[in-house]
């Protein structure tokens, strides 16, 4: 049980810092002209295309002493961030990103700019039409977007091979977990896991479904 | 108030140019008229800050000038510190938000008072509308909430940007009753928009007009609608048709008929809303095609208003019309006849002539 309270904990993190990391980039990507927006937007898409496991050579390169992620680590007396937590959230954090990103840019899209600027022609500067306007109506997209990337980081499993390892507590999620218990032949333990993952996995997406049907019928 | 908008705007293909000042001696409306299509809404976009532009815009108070924009200085007033409150043809209320909490967004964020919120609630009648989700809302009753809205907003101009264009016929009357009552309650400088002729005739003090020339859309001075639709060198003139006339009402009731004064003739007005039946000055608008020229006072028609004047000029309009301009009590009044009539009644240069007015064309305005 601990695995899948790991688990639970690094989607419910990297789920939170992926919705703030995201608006900004999704607004950008909705709204702004700037012309060479594509090159990010693809930079962006490259986890849903790349195996799992390149990307995890390169986090496990730069999460590694010599890489960005070593020295980040030397700040508090460690070496290296792979094999550990932290080093685990960032890698979800970049492997779910499009998939937080998307729904949100979708939203944004589709509420335009025209609200925000009603709300400044009757005096509400950016922040304040962003929280109280913007936000709102997004509500859709952000539920959306949160159950996708918390389904998501919990499907992780190449990535997390790559950079995290196998430390119980530490790095050990349910994915690899149960990777394990297949290669010990514990057929039983792996049932259990898998069908609790897929339980919670159907769960999330039929709520998503649900919230989407809700919001067409004018409900949300 | 004052605004000066010296500046042009390059977007893609369309260029506009303005070099104009506009400027409300008492808050009244101003008209900003020009073709779908031609720029209306980026010319007040660069007046609110939406759009970018290169030149100066400038607010005159009574007390200060303040620099909305003014590209050799790098000043930049963004949109929410210019308090310039707008109303859009499709309402944009926010829908998440009920009609109440939509007004309240505005109010929340200006120096509106309680008083304010009362009176305009009470004016615009939105009291049984408050608990309303903006989805259940007519486009006349939206319309009125995103009024209430935008003058909770406190703004220091009220720009309505084609506030008619999306209602119905009765919708569009009380939309624009409310305008009017408005106007006289909180004594704003108002901005509308408009491409539609009667609204111009309806509400305008001074008109603004957006022309198209070879490269680029250009904003003519404003001027007096009641000398524009006399000037035969403006565009208004073929467009207008027809004229105003200022009087002063009495206040006597005759035979359901209430008696306005032109000078030292008499003009009855039917029906007049009741709080007009107080003496006050009241603008007449009056179609061309509705007055018809006489040689004498014919007491044998039914014809309520017959007016004495002067002929001060005769254009001919195309081959079978004329347009006569008619002095009255020095006002002047415009009659579309024909050419047959024309010739019939050997019209001549300062004739003396009689008008008639038919009754129902008599529209009180503002």
């Amino acid at each position: 049980m601990d695995a899948l309270f790991l688990t639970l904990k690094l989607a419910f993190f990297s789920t939170l810092i992926l919705i703030i990391i995201a608006t900004p980039i999704a607004w950008f990507l909705a709204h702004s002209r700037f012309k060479a927006k594509f090159i990010l937007e693809a930079l962006l898409a490259l986890p849903l295309v790349l195996p799992p496991t390149v990307l995890g050579f390169y986090l496990l390169i730069a999460l590694g002493p010599q890489g960005p992620g070593g020295w980040l680590a030397s700040l508090w007396g460690e070496q290296t961030l792979a094999f550990s937590f932290t080093g685990l959230l960032i890698g979800s954090v970049i492997y779910s990103l499009p998939f937080v990103v998307q729904p949100l840019q979708n939203g944004f899209s589709l509420i335009g700019k025209k609200p925000l600027e009603v709300a400044y022609t009757l005096n509400a500067n950016f922040f304040d039409a962003f929280r109280h306007i913007i936000l709102p109506l997004a509500k859709p997209a952000y539920i959306s977007a949160a159950t996708l990337g918390f389904a998501h980081t919990l499907g992780e499993f190449g990535v997390v091979l790559m950079i995290g390892g196998n430390i119980p507590n530490e790095t050990q999620v349910i994915s690899i977990k149960i990777f394990e218990h297949v290669e010990l032949l514990e057929y039983q333990q792996a049932h259990i896991l898998s069908a609790i993952l897929l339980g919670i996995s159907f769960v999330m997406l039929a709520f998503i479904y649900a919230s989407r049907h809700r919001q067409k019928a004018g409900v949300l | 108030m004052k605004l000066s908008l010296n500046f042009h705007l390059k977007k893609n293909q369309f260029h506009l140019k303005s070099n104009v000042d506009i400027e409300w001696k008492q808050p009244s409306c101003h008209v900003i008229f020009g073709k779908s299509g031609i720029g209306k809404t980026h010319f007040l976009r660069a007046i609110n800050g939406l759009e970018k532009v290169e030149g100066q815009i400038l607010w005159h108070d009574k007390h200060q000038t303040e620099i909305w924009f003014d590209s050799s200085v790098k000043r930049d007033t963004p949109c929410h510190q210019r308090h310039v409150a707008m109303v859009f043809q499709d309402q944009q209320l926010f829908s998440h938000l009920t009609v109440e909490d939509n007004i309240k967004f505005a109010f929340e964020r200006s120096n509106a008072t309680h008083h304010d919120w009362q009176q305009c609630i009470q004016a615009l009648q939105i009291e049984p509308l408050l608990g309303f989700k903006t989805q259940q809302l007519s486009g006349g009753q939206a319309q009125r909430v995103a009024l209430a809205r935008a003058i909770l907003s406190r703004p220091k101009l009220l720009i309505l940007d084609e506030p008619l264009a999306s209602l119905d016929w009765q919708a569009k009357q009380d939309v624009l009753r409310y305008i009017k009552q408005l106007n006289q309650l909180w004594k704003l400088p108002i901005l509308y928009v408009t491409h539609d002729v009667n609204e111009v005739l309806a509400l305008a003090d001074h008109v603004i007009m957006l022309e198209q020339t070879q490269q680029s859309t250009r904003v003519r001075d404003p001027r007096p609608l009641i000398e524009i639709l006399q000037d035969d060198d403006h565009p208004f003139y073929t467009l207008g048709k027809s004229s105003i006339l200022n009087v002063t009402n009495t206040g006597v009731v005759k035979e359901q008929l209430v008696h306005c004064q032109l000078g030292n003739q008499i003009i009855r007005l039917p029906e007049v809303s009741p709080e007009n039946t107080t003496e006050s000055t009241l603008r007449l608008c009056i179609s061309a095609s509705d007055v018809s020229l006489s040689l004498s006072a014919s007491q044998d028609s039914s014809i309520i208003n017959i007016l004495k004047g002067k002929i001060t000029r005769i254009d001919k309009t195309n081959n079978h019309q004329y347009m006569i301009q008619v002095n009255i009590e020095g006002q002047m009044l415009l009659s579309e006849i024909s050419a047959h009539s024309y010739n019939r009644l050997k019209i001549e240069l300062w004739q003396t002539i009689f008008v008639q007015i038919k009754g129902i064309a008599l529209q009180a305005a503002m």
